[in-house]
């Protein structure tokens, strides 16, 4: 036994090590053609030697612009007065930059330099999977180095569209770009969670965005609150339609049924017959989200959307007990934690209504964005009444959605769920 | 010739003892040949005398040891002399106080003990204060026994709550000793049944709390509601309480009651205005959810009906909410 995992072992690593060997050279390559394409780019503060944050660029379309991510620049975006945005090349030389325009959902900017940057790089089509690719970046900082792995794909159960790349992305490394064999950028370095998992903001995106910069003559869009306020309201009603336009399927639930995956970009997982202390109660859970969120400050998150279905019932308890459990089960929690100045306070209606011959209870809460009036962080909890040892409770969290759009998503899921004791 | 009569009186509360002086002169003194012997260390052996005279009493002072006072004013030391006296009037001599006043002078009305109430008679019977402590005991096993509901060993539920279950003992203890100091009368069985019902009614108040919430959907109307409560069932059984140790007059302790409870629990309220914080991360969610369902009437609304009027809610708090930021 011990025998045949060496000896496996062995075979795996070899061909770890093949490939390694055959992507070093195109590395090699890659790195001393782009090296003075990538660029430092960080945010400052005038007269303080510290860095708010820095990142990665590269030269995009033009030979003086620059592609990043969003939330890389944020700080200068949102407090334009405290920030400055600079460029630092290989070479030590530094410069200032300008902020064209911004694509807050895919987490991508675009930057203007005042001198020549260099080559400026290609975008090319996703390979297929399996294919090697080289993220270039300058990994916690540190001076630009060039990652190796494997291009994985579009991410499935992402809400917004990223490839999964098996490569180690560090911080530092955001906004640069992933580039395939021949060089051209497939996808910007964005996110990474733990040992060799990164994620790869699409390269069209940043194709689509550079078309309409370039469609303006890189003229500095004037007003980046307004664009990156109506980009969140087309995004929040693009999903909000695709959910509505769905076919959706019920899955049963103790004596309920209630909506499943109600579109493909969810994650969504049961956990059944859970059971509790002494195994006096048990409990059914049905719990969709989405995998990501919108960046737009270091404490501001948009675009989550969520909900649970918690059934629970017993045998052994008393109605009093039972409750009193059901009443500790409800304590929902909104995810994101934005402070005063980006919302207001939440506001809530509770009522009652009869679904499916049921009683339920229903708390539905919304609170503004002070930037975004349109938009609201709403949130749901319900809860079946009526019943002596089983309830069920339903949660639903959506930030950074229109008070309507919340409430068609509601209303839906209100008329799909079905009293189905059998 | 008309006779004196002598209050003898010192500090702190020891009682007064009264003398009728009938034959004059009258001699007070803590010596045994006097005709008013006191028994005070800081009088004199021979201290005073007090004669008769055609148009009233007069007064001498026969030592010059710790002195005279008649009234406010103190006698010449030495000055051995008659002084007129205008009876009511005190003299002060060593520690003793004497109040003299003539024989014929009114006294004050008799005061009528007040008859204890009905209430008060069926609350100091054995069999009310053991059912109403029996009661609040059973409560709140009961209470507890839900917030354990997981736990099925209800000895050690019984264990943990033996202090809860003392409450009014020891409450009822307490005041039947203040009863005993100021009534000379324990009156246990009134002070435990007062102090069983004070918790069963506070403990109940919880289970109100959430009922009413419920039946409002409201947790604001339940707190107004318990408020009012509170303001009178406090207040009531705050002044009953005094009125259970002392003999006040009912007017008194209703004041004293209404005064004690509405300030506390104006400090409450207040305290609870004052600690809502201005922003929360989280929805301050109306979050009961209850067995009972005692909705007047149950929800006829579609579902559409419904989300129309959540929408109504929310556009009108998000317009506010919106507004009170901008300003």
């Amino acid at each position: 036994m011990l025998k045949k995992l060496i000896k496996f072992t062995a075979a795996f690593s070899m061909i770890l090590l093949a490939n390694f060997a055959g992507a070093q050279d195109v590395a090699e390559e890659l790195y001393s053609r782009y090296e003075s394409s990538v660029y430092r780019v960080e945010v400052v503060t005038p007269g303080v030697e510290n860095k708010a944050s820095v990142g990665t660029g590269f030269v995009i379309g033009r030979n003086d612009i620059l592609a990043s991510n969003y939330h890389v620049i944020s700080n200068v975006v949102n407090e334009p007065d405290r920030y400055q945005l600079e460029w630092e090349g290989v070479d030590g030389r530094r410069g200032p930059l300008r902020v064209l325009a911004v694509d807050v959902v895919h987490d991508l900017a675009i930057l203007q330099a005042d001198e020549p940057m260099g080559l400026p790089m290609q975008i090319g089509d996703l390979p297929e999977n399996g294919v090697s690719l080289f993220s270039l970046g300058h990994p916690l900082a540190l001076d630009l180095a060039i990652v190796s792995g494997t291009n994985n794909g579009l991410q499935e159960s992402s809400l917004y569209e990223k490839i999964l790349f098996s490569g180690n992305i560090n911080p530092g490394m955001s906004g640069g770009p992933t580039l395939d064999r021949s060089g051209q950028v497939v996808g910007i370095n964005v996110a990474t969670s733990g040992e060799a998992v990164g994620y790869l903001v699409p390269a069209t995106y940043l194709a689509e965005l550079l078309a309409e910069t370039r469609a303006t003559d890189f003229r500095p869009e004037t007003d980046l609150a307004t664009s990156i306020s109506n980009q969140l309201s087309e995004n929040q009603q693009s999903l909000v339609d695709e959910i509505l336009n769905n076919e959706w399927r019920n899955i049963s639930l103790g004596k309920l049924s209630v909506p499943g995956r109600v579109f493909d970009r969810l994650d969504c997982w049961s956990d059944n017959q859970f059971e509790e202390g002494t195994n006096r109660y048990t409990v059914n859970a049905s719990v969709c989200q989405g995998q990501d969120s919108i960046y737009l400050s270091e404490q501001l998150r948009a675009g989550a959307f969520s909900y649970e279905f918690y059934w629970l019932d017993s045998e052994q308890l008393s109605p009093s007990a039972f409750y009193q459990i059901y009443q500790r089960s409800s304590r929902s929690r909104f995810p994101s934690r934005p402070s005063e100045e980006d919302v207001g306070n939440f506001s809530c209606s509770t009522r009652f209504i009869l679904l499916s011959g049921q009683d339920f209870k229903a708390n539905i809460c919304a609170r503004p964005y002070l930037e975004y009036p349109e938009l609201t962080d709403f949130m749901v909890l319900m809860t079946l009444v009526g019943h002596d040892t089983e309830g069920v409770i339903f949660t639903m969290d959506f930030s950074t959605v229109s008070l309507e759009n919340g409430l068609a998503v509601l209303e839906k899921f209100l008329g799909a769920l079905e009293w189905n004791p059998s | 010739m008309e006779s004196l009569i002598i209050r003898v009186s010192k500090g702190g509360r020891s009682q007064p003892v009264f003398h009728r002086a009938d034959s004059f002169p009258f001699r007070i003194g803590r010596a045994y040949d006097n005709d008013l012997i006191i028994a005070d260390e800081t009088v004199s052996a021979h201290h005073l005398e007090v004669h008769a005279s055609e148009n009233g009493f007069q007064v001498k002072s026969i030592s010059d040891e710790n002195g005279t006072w008649i009234g406010k004013e103190q006698l010449k030391e030495g000055e051995h002399e008659l002084h007129d006296l205008s009876v009511p009037t005190t003299i002060n001599i060593g520690r003793t106080h004497l109040d003299l006043h003539a024989a014929h002078s009114p006294v004050e009305p008799t005061l009528i003990i007040a008859r204890s109430s009905r209430l008060s008679e069926i609350a100091s019977t054995i069999w009310l204060a053991l059912i109403l402590t029996v009661a609040y005991m059973l409560m709140t096993f009961y209470f507890s026994y839900q917030k354990f509901s997981l736990n099925n060993d209800w000895t050690e539920i019984l264990v943990n709550r033996l202090l809860y279950f003392a409450i009014p003992i020891a409450i009822a203890t307490v005041m039947s000793f203040i009863s005993r100091v100021f009534l000379h009368s324990w009156r246990y069985f009134l002070q435990l049944s007062l102090a069983s019902f004070a918790c069963l009614v506070f403990i109940l108040t919880e289970e109100l709390n959430s009922v009413i919430s419920y039946f409002f959907t409201s947790q604001s109307a339940a707190d107004f509601l318990i408020l009012i409560f509170s303001a009178i069932f406090f207040a009531w059984i705050l002044a009953w309480q005094i009125r259970a140790i002392s003999t006040t007059s009912v007017k008194r302790a209703a004041f004293v009651g209404i005064g004690v409870a509405w300030t506390v629990l104006g400090i409450r309220t207040i305290q609870d205005i004052v600690d809502k914080p201005d922003f929360s991360t989280q929805p301050t969610m109306h979050n009961i959810v209850q067995r009972y369902d005692i909705r007047l009437s149950p929800s006829e609304e579609s579902i559409p009906e419904f989300i129309i009027d959540v929408a109504e809610d929310l556009e009108a708090a998000l317009t506010e909410e919106l507004s009170r930021d901008r300003s």
